[in-house]
C-alpha cells in the first residue's frame, strides 16, 4: 500500500515546506546511526549513513553524533532525533469538538492521561487524523508524548558538540512508514497488522483502512513478545472489534515461527531483510529511514516532536543578549561617567586656577587704581608746571624780542607781559590803527605763536593827539603732552574700578 | 513565547536612556564650566596687566618730564640761587636789581613752589639782555612772568618785573620716597 494521506494537521509548524534532504539521528541501542536522505519529487533517496558503536553516557553519545556525521561526510549540523519506542508513549485517541487553535491544549490535556506528568513536562507531538475529522462528533489524533525534561536534556548535549536539534520523530512510527512502502494486505482484508524489528524489540502497527488503529512495542525478552502481542491484539479485538487484525505482515526477517498458530491470524514476511526504497540498508535502519521520509514529507505519519531546549535556549540567548546589552550599556555609562569625572575635575581645577587668577586680576585692579591715582596727580603736578617743557626757541625772552622787532614804525609799545600758561600780553597806542592790524598779521607768522588775536582796539586822546590804544594776545605754541593711548586706559581703568 | 520579562525590557530601557544622555550631554556640551571661568580669567588678567603696563609707561613719562622741571634742595637755599642768578644776570646785562622779593614757598599738587619776584628798570635792549641772561643760565628756575612797561612816554625807561619760581619736592613726597 502506498500512502494515501490520511493526515489532516500536525502539530509541527504550519506551511512548512517539504523538506529536500534531512539528517535524522539515532542515539539509543547498541550504535549511534545517522542517515541523510533527500527527495526528488516523490523519489526518496538515502544519500548517506554511518554508525558507530554507542557508549553508554548521553555526551559520550552526543559525540559519537559527531563521529558518525563526520564518518558518513555529512556536513549538516541539524539533526530529527529519532525517539526510541521506549521512550515515547503512542496512542490515537478521540478528542472533543474543538477550534483549530483550542487542539493544541486539548492534546496536552489529553497527553497528561497516557504520561502522569504535569502539563508543563511533557513534550506532545500529534497528528489529526483525516477519517475522524469528517465526523461531526469530534477529531481523532495520533498522539505522540514524551517527558520534556529529557528531551531538553538530549538537545544540550548534542548543542554541547555543535549540533543543533530540529525536530523529533516516534521510532515506532518510522519503522512502521518505512516498511508500510512494502506492506500490502491480502485481498478483502480491512485491517492488518505490520510487525517490524525495532532495536530490540519489535514494533506492531496495527492499520485499518490505511490508517493508524495502534502501535506497540514489544521487547523480544527472549521471545515473549509473541505472548505479548497476541494479548495485544486481544484487547483491541474487545476494545474495537470492527478494527479487529485479519492479517499479519512480518518485516525485516522476523522469524514467523509459531506465530500463525499463537494469534491464529494468516502470517505473511515482506520486504525481506532490506528497507524498502533504501537500497542495501538493513531492517535496523527501517525506523531512520522512515523518520527521514516523514520529514521529507512522504511519510504516512508524519508525527513530529518540536525541539524542547530551543524556547529555553532563545529565552537564555535573548537573556544573554540582554545581559550583554545591558553590561554594555552600563560599561558605556561607566566609561563616559569616570571621562566626565575627569572633566568635573579638570574643570575644579580650571575652577581653582580661575578663582588665583581672579584674585590676581582684583590685585592687579587695586594697583592700577593706585597706579591711575599716581598718574593723576602727576597729571596735576604737569599742569601745575605749566605743561610746557621750556626750550630755547621756545623763551619768552626770544618771543617778546621777534614780537618788539616784528613792531612796525609808529607803534609805540606801552606794556609787555608774559605769564607762563597765559597769553602773551602786548599793549601799545598808534596814531595809525592800521599799523595794529599789519602788526598782528606778522606776529601770525611768528612760529612761537598758535593764535594771535586782538584783545582790543580803542581810541583815546593823549594831550591833543588823538591815538588808538589796543592789546594784541599771543598765544603761545604748546607741544601735545598726553598720549591717546594713556589716555584710554586711565579711563578705562578708571572706570572698571568699583 | 516572550523572551525578555518586562522587568528585563525596563532595565534595558532605562540602561540605553542613561547612556544616550549622558553621550548626547557630552556631544553637546561646549567645555566645563571651569574651562570657561578660566579663560574668562585668563581674559580679564591679560586686560588688567596690559592696562598695568600702560600706567606705568605713562607715569614713567610724565615722571621722567616732571624730574626735569624740579629742583633739588630746600626752599631757602633755592631761593639764594635764584637770587644769586638773577643778580649775575642783571650785572650781564649791566643792570642793577632795584627789589628782589622772594615769596613764601606755597604747596601745589604735592610740590612746593618757590617764587622770587624782581623788579628793576632799564632799556629795552638792557631789558632783553637781563631776561637773556636769567633765560640762559636755567639755574633751576623758570621765568614765570614778565611784565615791561612804559611809564612815562618821554622816557626810553621801562619798568620790568620778573617772576622766577622754582619747584622743589613736597614734604610729603620726600618721606615718601624715603620710605618707599
Amino acid at each position: 500500500m502506498r500512502s494515501q494521506r490520511v493526515i489532516v494537521r500536525q502539530s509541527s509548524k504550519r506551511g512548512e515546506a517539504p523538506r529536500s534532504e534531512v539528517v535524522v539521528l539515532s542515539l539509543s541501542g547498541p550504535e549511534v546511526r545517522v542517515l541523510q536522505a533527500g527527495r526528488r519529487g516523490e523519489a526518496y533517496l538515502v544519500q548517506r549513513h554511518a554508525s558507530v558503536e554507542a557508549p553508554s553516557d548521553e555526551e559520550a553519545r552526543a559525540r559519537a553524533a559527531v563521529q558518525a556525521l563526520e564518518r558518513a561526510g555529512i556536513r549538516e549540523r541539524r539533526v530529527v532525533v529519532c525517539l526510541p519506542a521506549r521512550a515515547v508513549v503512542i496512542r490515537r485517541v478521540e478528542l472533543p469538538p474543538a477550534e483549530a487553535d483550542q487542539l493544541p491544549q486539548l492534546v496536552a490535556f489529553e497527553a497528561q492521561r497516557h504520561l502522569s506528568l504535569p502539563v508543563d513536562q511533557l513534550a506532545t507531538g500529534y497528528c489529526e487524523l483525516a477519517s475522524a475529522s469528517k465526523g461531526a462528533a469530534g477529531c481523532e489524533v495520533l498522539l505522540a508524548v514524551t517527558r520534556r525534561a529529557e528531551l531538553a536534556r538530549l538537545e544540550r548535549a548534542l548543542q554541547a558538540c555543535g549540533l543543533r536539534v530540529e525536530g523529533y520523530a516516534a521510532a515506532p512510527l518510522g519503522a512502521a512508514d518505512a516498511w508500510l512502502e512494502a506492506a500490502t494486505p491480502s485481498p478483502g482484508v480491512k485491517s492488518w497488522l505490520l510487525v517490524a524489528p525495532e532495536e530490540d524489540g519489535l514494533v506492531a502497527q496495527a492499520v485499518s483502512e490505511g490508517l493508524p488503529v495502534f502501535t506497540r512495542f514489544l521487547p523480544r525478552n527472549g521471545g515473549s513478545w509473541k505472548g505479548d502481542l497476541r494479548r495485544s491484539l486481544a484487547a483491541h479485538s474487545i476494545q474495537a472489534p470492527e478494527t479487529a487484525v485479519q492479517e499479519v505482515l512480518l518485516a525485516g526477517g522476523v522469524n514467523p515461527e509459531g506465530l500463525g498458530a499463537l494469534l491464529g491470524l494468516p502470517i505473511r514476511s515482506i520486504g525481506g531483510g532490506t528497507v524498502p526504497g533504501g537500497g542495501e540498508l538493513s531492517a535496523e535502519w527501517a525506523a531512520l529511514a522512515g523518520a527521514a521520509r516523514q520529514w521529507l514529507g512522504i511519510g504516512s505519519y508524519p508525527l513530529r516532536l518540536e525541539p524542547q531546549g530551543r524556547p529555553e535556549a532563545a529565552r537564555s540567548q535573548g537573556r544573554s543578549r540582554a545581559l550583554a546589552g545591558m553590561v554594555a550599556a552600563l560599561a558605556l555609562a561607566v566609561a563616559l561617567g569616570g571621562w566626565q569625572f575627569d572633566r568635573q575635575r579638570r574643570s575644579a581645577a580650571d575652577l581653582a586656577e580661575a578663582d588665583r587668577l581672579t584674585q590676581q586680576a582684583s590685585q592687579d585692579r587695586k594697583v592700577t587704581t593706585a597706579l591711575v591715582k599716581q598718574r593723576e596727580k602727576l597729571k596735576a603736578q604737569w599742569s601745575a608746571l605749566g605743561g610746557t617743557a621750556t626750550s630755547g626757541s621756545e623763551a619768552p625772552l626770544e618771543l617778546l624780542r621777534r614780537a618788539a622787532s616784528l613792531a612796525p614804525a609808529g607803534v609805540w609799545l606801552t606794556e609787555m607781559t608774559f605769564e607762563r600758561g597765559q597769553p602773551l600780553r602786548l599793549q601799545g597806542s598808534t596814531r595809525d590803527a592800521t599799523q595794529v592790524g599789519r602788526w598782528q598779521r606778522s606776529l601770525e607768522q611768528v612760529g612761537g605763536f598758535r593764535a594771535v588775536e586782538l584783545g582790543y582796539l580803542r581810541s583815546a586822546t593823549v594831550g591833543e593827539t588823538a591815538i588808538t590804544q589796543f592789546r594784541i594776545d599771543c598765544t603761545l605754541a604748546e607741544p601735545a603732552v598726553a598720549k591717546p593711548q594713556q589716555e584710554r586706559v586711565g579711563q578705562q581703568a578708571s572706570g572698571e574700578l568699583p | 513565547m516572550k523572551l525578555l520579562s518586562s522587568r528585563e525590557r525596563l532595565l534595558i530601557v532605562v540602561a540605553v536612556a542613561i547612556a544616550v544622555f549622558i553621550v548626547i550631554d557630552v556631544l553637546t556640551s561646549s567645555g566645563t564650566p571651569g574651562s570657561r571661568a578660566l579663560a574668562e580669567a585668563r581674559r580679564k588678567q591679560t586686560h588688567a596687566q596690559r592696562d598695568l603696563a600702560a600706567l606705568h609707561r605713562e607715569i614713567d613719562d610724565l615722571q621722567g618730564r616732571i624730574g626735569k622741571r624740579l629742583t633739588s634742595g630746600a626752599p631757602q637755599a633755592v631761593v639764594q640761587d635764584m637770587v644769586v642768578s638773577a643778580q649775575a644776570a642783571a650785572g650781564a646785562a649791566g643792570l642793577k636789581l632795584d627789589d628782589v622779593k622772594p615769596s613764601e614757598p606755597d604747596e601745589l599738587s604735592g610740590m612746593r613752589r618757590v617764587p622770587v619776584h624782581v623788579r628793576l628798570s632799564a632799556r629795552f635792549p638792557e631789558a632783553a639782555r637781563f631776561l637773556y641772561e636769567l633765560e640762559r643760565r636755567n639755574a633751576g628756575y623758570e621765568v614765570s612772568q614778565v611784565q615791561l612797561v612804559a611809564k612815562d612816554p618821554q622816557s626810553d625807561r621801562l619798568d620790568l618785573e620778573v617772576s622766577l619760581v622754582a619747584y622743589v619736592t613736597g614734604e610729603k613726597e620726600k618721606q615718601n620716597a624715603a620710605k618707599g
